[in-house]
C-alpha cells in the first residue's frame, strides 16, 4: 500500500492524495452511517487521463478503487469495503458546454446538481432530476444511482436526461458512450451504465439533456387530518388522470420539525400535508389546480392553500427538501429507506409502517414522493444505544420486506450500495442474479471496481457492527 | 416453432441450444430487412401467440403484458381505460411489442413523450442458459439490480427472447391538435428556430419531404388539457404567420400521424436509413440528403431523419454518415440491396463503443445462440 501511495503522490501530487488518518475519516461513511470503513488513501484527480492513471496503478497493486462524489449516498455507495483508494471526483467540477437551442449541456461529474440549473436558468432552462440532496450531491454520484427527487412522476429519472457518459474502466481504459444526439446503434451502454452505482467504472464526463421551463407552476397544500385521507387523495389524483408535476407527502412529525426549522406556517396538528404541483402553459392551470384543490376536499382535506407567489412557492419547496436537515431536531440519529409501491397500495403501506414502529418502539416520520409511490420513512433514534441500533435494522428490513410483499421494490432511488444488498435474493432469482453478474464481469472481471456493491458476492458479509461513530479526537 | 406461454419458449430454447443450433426470435416479421443476414442454421422462434395481458391496474398506471401483443391490441386494451402508450409505432396491427422494445422503434411524437426507453420499467427474457430471467419490476421507480430494460431496449434479440414487457403509460391527453404547412426547403432552418423559440411546447414537429419539389410538409403536434392547446395553437400560428408562413388546423390527423409512424416500413425502396442529428441542424441536413431520396422524413424536435432511396450507392450513403458524424450524430442503414448488406454500409466504420458491446454479447450469449451476426456485436 505504501508503494501505491507514492505513485499516487508523485502522479497527482500531496495536494490531491490524502493520506492521514484523521483526514480519511471524513471519507469512511457516507449519509449511510450504520457501516464504515476507513479507506487506505483518498485521491483528487482532475481530469479522465488522470482517473486512468489511478486505476492502472490500482491494478498494478492490486488494490481496490471506487468513485465517490459528495458522499450523500444514503446506501453506502461510497462505502469502502476492503480499504483502497477513494477516487474523489469532487474537483472535476467544470460546466464544459452548454448548447440552448439543441437542449444539452457537458459537464465534468463533480458538478453539483443545482449548479447546473442555476447555470442554464437564464436561458429559460433547467436540468430536471432535482433530488432533495441537488445543493450538495453531484451529477456524477446521480449518473451511479440514478437519482430521483420530487419530479420524476412527470418529468422521469436520471437516466431519462442522460444523452451519453465518458467512464474509465476498470482496465483503466476509456469508453465514450452516447453523446450530444444520445445513443442509437447497438446496446444502450449509457442505459445500463445510469444507475450500476459505480461498479462499471469511473465516469468522468455526462451529457445531459435540458429541459424547457415550464411557464406555470400551480403549487397546492393540501392539509389532512390523516394520512390515510392524504394517500387516497393521491390516488383520486391518479385516477382522474392528472399528472402533476410533483405530489409530496409530509407527516405530522416530519412537519413539526420543519415549522421548527423554516417558520413556513404548517399546521402542526394534521395528520399529514401534501404538496400538490402541476406546470405548463398558463392556459388551462388554474383549472387544473381547481380538479385537484377539488379532489383533495372529496378526500378530507380540511384545507387547501396555493403558495402565490414565486417566493412562497420556492420556500414550499425548500421545507421539502431540507426536510431530512431538520430531522436533527427530532433525534440525534436517523435511517432512512426508499422503499417503492404501487400507488393504490400506500395507505396500507404506510398503516403498515406506523404499526411497524408500534412494535419496535420506534417513532417513523414520513416525507416522500406519493406520486410515485416511492416512500422514505425516516427511522429516528440515537445511533450511541446499541439497542436501538438493533431495533431500527429490525425495522427497515420489515418495511422492505412489506414493500416487496405488495409487488414494489427495496429502492426507488437511492440504490442497493451495501446496505440492501441481502434484499437482493428476495427481488431477483439466482438465474437473473447470475445474468446481472456476468453483465458486470464484462466490465469489471477482476472486481477491483467498487467491490461488494449492488450484487450480493458468495461469501461477502457485512455485518452491522456496533453503533457509533470512531472517535475523532 | 410456435410456444404459446413462456415456459415453452424456454423448453425450445434450451433444446435448440442443446443441438448447437441458433435461435431467431420473431414478432410481427417486419423488420427482417434490418441487419446483416443470418451467420448459421438455427430455429425462428415466432413470439406471436404470446399474446395475454398478464396484469393490468389501470390505477398505478402501469401493465404487464406478453411480448407478442400487437401494439394494436395493448393500444386498445389502454384506451378502455382513458389511457394510452404514447409512442407512434408502425403497422400496429402486426408490430409485437417485444419487436418494438427489441428494435427501439419511435416516430414523431418523440419529442414530447420520448421512446420505449422512458416506458419499459420491467421485462422478462429466455436467457443463453434456457433460463426466464427479469429485470425492473412492476413499479416506477425502481434502481434495484442492473438496468435489464434498458439492455434489451434495441438490443434486436441478441441477448434473449423477450417473453413479458411491463410498461408505465399515461392518461389519455384531453385534447389533441395539429398544424399543418407548407415551408421553402430554404426557409426550413428559420421556420424551426422560429418554434424553438415559441412558448408553445408540441410533442411532435415532423417535417415530410417527397420527391425533389423544393417545399416541405409541416406538421406541428399538439397534446395538452383544451385550454392549453388551443392556447399554443394560437402561439404557433402567430408565430408562423409572424415568419410569413400560413398554417392551417389538420383535421383527423390520427390517420397522417400513423402514415408517418409507418414511414421505416412504408413503399418499399431500396434503402431506408435513420440518422440522428442535433435539432438545430436537421433542416440542412435534410437539405443535402433530399437530392439523394425519393422521401424523407424529420423529426425535428430532438433530431431524428428516415430516408428512403432507390438510387443510392454505398458511397453516397457514406458521405451522408460523414456529414452526420461530424456533427455528433450517427447514421444507421434499416435496409439496402443485398449486395451492399456489409456491416461497414449498414453501421459506418468500427465505433470506439464497439469492443465493449462486443464485450457485453460475449459475457451474456458466449455461445452466440441468439440472432448470432445480425448485428456488429458478434
Amino acid at each position: 500500500m505504501s508503494e501505491l501511495t507514492a505513485k499516487l503522490l508523485k502522479l497527482l501530487g500531496p495536494e490531491a492524495v490524502l493520506t492521514a488518518p484523521s483526514d480519511l475519516a471524513t471519507y469512511e461513511c457516507d449519509g449511510f452511517t450504520i457501516h464504515k470503513q476507513s479507506p487506505d488513501v483518498v485521491v483528487f484527480p482532475t481530469s479522465a487521463e488522470q482517473v486512468a492513471a489511478v486505476v492502472r496503478l490500482c491494478n498494478q497493486h492490486d488494490v481496490p478503487f471506487l468513485p465517490r462524489g459528495a458522499g450523500t449516498s444514503l446506501a453506502g455507495g461510497c462505502l469502502p469495503v476492503g480499504g483502497g483508494v477513494v477516487i474523489a471526483l469532487t474537483r472535476m467540477k467544470r460546466i464544459l458546454e452548454v448548447n440552448a437551442r439543441d437542449e444539452y449541456a457537458v459537464v465534468e461529474p463533480g458538478v453539483v446538481n443545482v449548479w447546473l440549473t442555476n447555470q442554464v436558468k437564464g436561458q429559460g432552462l433547467h436540468y430536471a432530476p432535482d433530488p432533495s440532496s441537488q445543493g450538495a450531491c453531484t451529477l456524477g454520484g446521480n449518473v451511479a444511482t440514478n437519482s430521483g427527487g420530487p419530479h420524476t412522476l412527470k418529468y422521469g429519472v436520471t437516466v431519462n436526461h442522460v444523452l451519453g457518459v465518458e467512464m474509465v474502466l476498470p482496465d483503466g481504459s476509456l469508453l465514450t458512450a452516447g453523446g450530444p444526439c444520445g445513443h442509437t446503434a447497438g446496446y444502450d451502454l449509457t442505459g445500463i451504465i445510469v444507475g450500476s452505482e459505480g461498479t462499471f467504472g469511473i465516469v468522468t464526463k455526462i451529457w445531459v439533456r435540458l429541459t424547457t421551463n415550464p411557464q406555470g407552476y400551480r403549487t397546492l397544500l393540501g392539509v389532512f387530518e390523516t394520512v390515510d385521507d392524504a394517500t387516497n387523495c393521491i390516488s383520486g389524483i391518479i385516477a382522474a388522470g392528472i399528472i402533476p408535476a410533483a405530489l409530496e407527502m409530509l407527516d405530522q412529525l416530519i412537519l413539526g420539525a420543519v415549522e421548527a426549522a423554516f417558520q413556513f406556517g404548517f399546521p402542526l396538528d394534521a395528520g399529514a400535508v401534501l404538496i400538490m404541483e402541476v406546470d405548463g402553459p398558463n392556459a388551462g392551470l388554474d383549472e387544473e389546480a381547481g380538479r385537484i384543490e377539488a379532489i383533495a376536499k372529496q378526500n378530507g382535506a380540511r384545507e387547501v392553500r396555493r403558495a402565490n407567489t414565486e417566493a412562497e412557492r420556492l420556500l414550499l419547496w425548500k421545507c421539502r427538501k431540507q426536510a431530512f436537515g431538520a430531522v436533527g431536531r427530532l433525534a440525534p440519529s436517523y435511517c432512512t429507506q426508499d422503499g417503492v409501491v404501487p400507488r393504490t397500495k400506500l395507505p396500507q403501506m404506510l398503516r403498515k409502517i406506523r404499526e411497524i414502529g408500534q412494535r419496535h418502539d420506534l417513532r417513523i416520520a414520513n416525507v416522500f414522493h406519493a406520486g410515485d409511490g416511492n416512500l422514505h420513512p425516516i427511522i429516528l433514534f440515537d445511533e450511541r444505544d446499541a439497542g436501538q441500533v438493533k431495533r431500527v435494522l429490525a425495522a427497515s428490513h420489515e418495511i422492505l420486506e412489506e414493500c416487496l410483499a405488495l409487488g414494489g421494490s427495496v429502492t426507488g432511488e437511492h440504490g442497493i450500495g451495501v446496505e440492501k444488498l441481502d434484499f437482493m435474493p428476495k427481488l431477483f432469482s439466482a438465474a437473473d442474479l447470475a445474468f446481472m453478474g456476468r453483465l458486470k464481469a464484462a466490465f469489471n472481471p477482476d472486481s477491483r471496481c467498487s467491490p461488494a456493491k449492488l450484487l450480493p458476492t458468495a461469501g461477502a458479509c457485512i455485518e452491522p457492527t456496533k453503533a457509533g461513530r470512531k472517535a475523532a479526537l | 416453432m410456435v410456444p404459446s406461454a413462456a415456459p415453452e419458449g424456454v423448453d425450445l430454447v434450451r433444446k435448440a441450444a442443446a443441438a448447437g443450433q441458433a435461435i431467431y426470435p420473431r414478432g410481427g416479421n417486419t423488420l427482417t430487412d434490418y441487419g446483416l443476414p443470418p451467420t448459421r442454421p438455427g430455429v425462428t422462434l415466432d413470439l406471436t401467440k404470446l399474446t395475454r395481458v398478464i396484469d393490468y391496474p389501470a390505477r398505478d398506471m402501469t401493465i404487464t403484458v406478453e411480448s407478442g401483443i400487437t401494439v394494436a391490441e395493448l393500444q386498445r386494451t389502454l384506451a378502455a381505460e382513458g389511457q394510452t402508450l404514447p409512442l407512434d409505432l408502425p403497422v400496429p396491427e402486426k408490430t409485437t411489442l417485444g419487436g418494438a422494445v427489441a428494435a427501439n422503434l419511435f416516430g414523431p411524437r418523440r419529442f414530447g413523450h420520448g421512446t420505449l426507453r422512458d416506458y419499459v420499467i420491467g421485462i422478462q427474457f429466455i436467457n443463453d442458459q434456457g433460463e426466464l430471467c427479469k429485470g425492473g419490476g412492476q413499479v416506477v421507480k425502481n434502481v434495484a439490480g442492473y438496468d435489464l430494460c434498458k439492455l434489451m431496449i434495441g438490443s434486436w434479440g441478441t441477448l434473449g427472447v423477450i417473453t413479458q414487457i411491463t410498461l408505465k403509460v399515461k392518461p389519455l391527453p384531453e385534447a389533441r391538435a395539429a398544424l399543418g404547412a407548407s415551408v421553402p426547403l430554404t426557409r426550413l432552418a428559420s421556420i424551426l428556430d422560429v418554434l424553438h423559440a415559441s412558448p408553445a411546447r408540441p410533442v411532435g414537429i415532423a417535417v415530410h419531404i417527397k420527391g425533389q419539389a423544393g417545399h416541405v410538409e409541416l406538421l406541428v403536434l399538439l397534446e395538452e388539457s383544451r385550454p392549453a392547446v388551443a392556447w399554443q395553437m394560437e402561439q404557433v400560428k402567430s408565430a408562423l404567420r409572424a415568419a410569413g408562413l400560413e398554417a392551417e388546423p389538420v383535421a383527423g390527423f390520427d390517420s397522417r400521424l400513423q402514415e408517418l409512424a409507418n414511414f421505416p416500413l412504408s413503399h418499399s425502396p431500396s434503402w431506408v436509413w435513420r440518422a440522428s442529428v442535433l435539432p438545430s441542424r436537421v433542416a440542412e441536413f435534410v437539405s443535402k440528403a433530399s437530392s439523394q431520396c425519393t422521401e424523407l422524413l424529420a423529426e425535428a424536435g430532438r433530431g431524428a431523419v428516415w430516408g428512403h432511396g432507390s438510387t443510392s450507392t454505398p458511397a453516397a450513403v457514406a458521405a451522408l454518415r460523414s456529414q452526420v458524424v461530424g456533427g455528433g450524430g450517427s447514421l444507421t442503414v434499416w435496409k439496402a440491396p443485398a449486395e451492399h448488406r456489409t456491416a461497414e454500409v449498414l453501421w459506418g466504420p468500427p465505433q470506439p463503443d464497439w469492443a465493449m458491446m462486443r464485450k457485453v454479447k460475449a459475457a451474456l450469449d458466449p455461445q452466440g445462440l441468439f440472432n448470432p451476426g445480425r448485428l456488429f456485436v458478434g
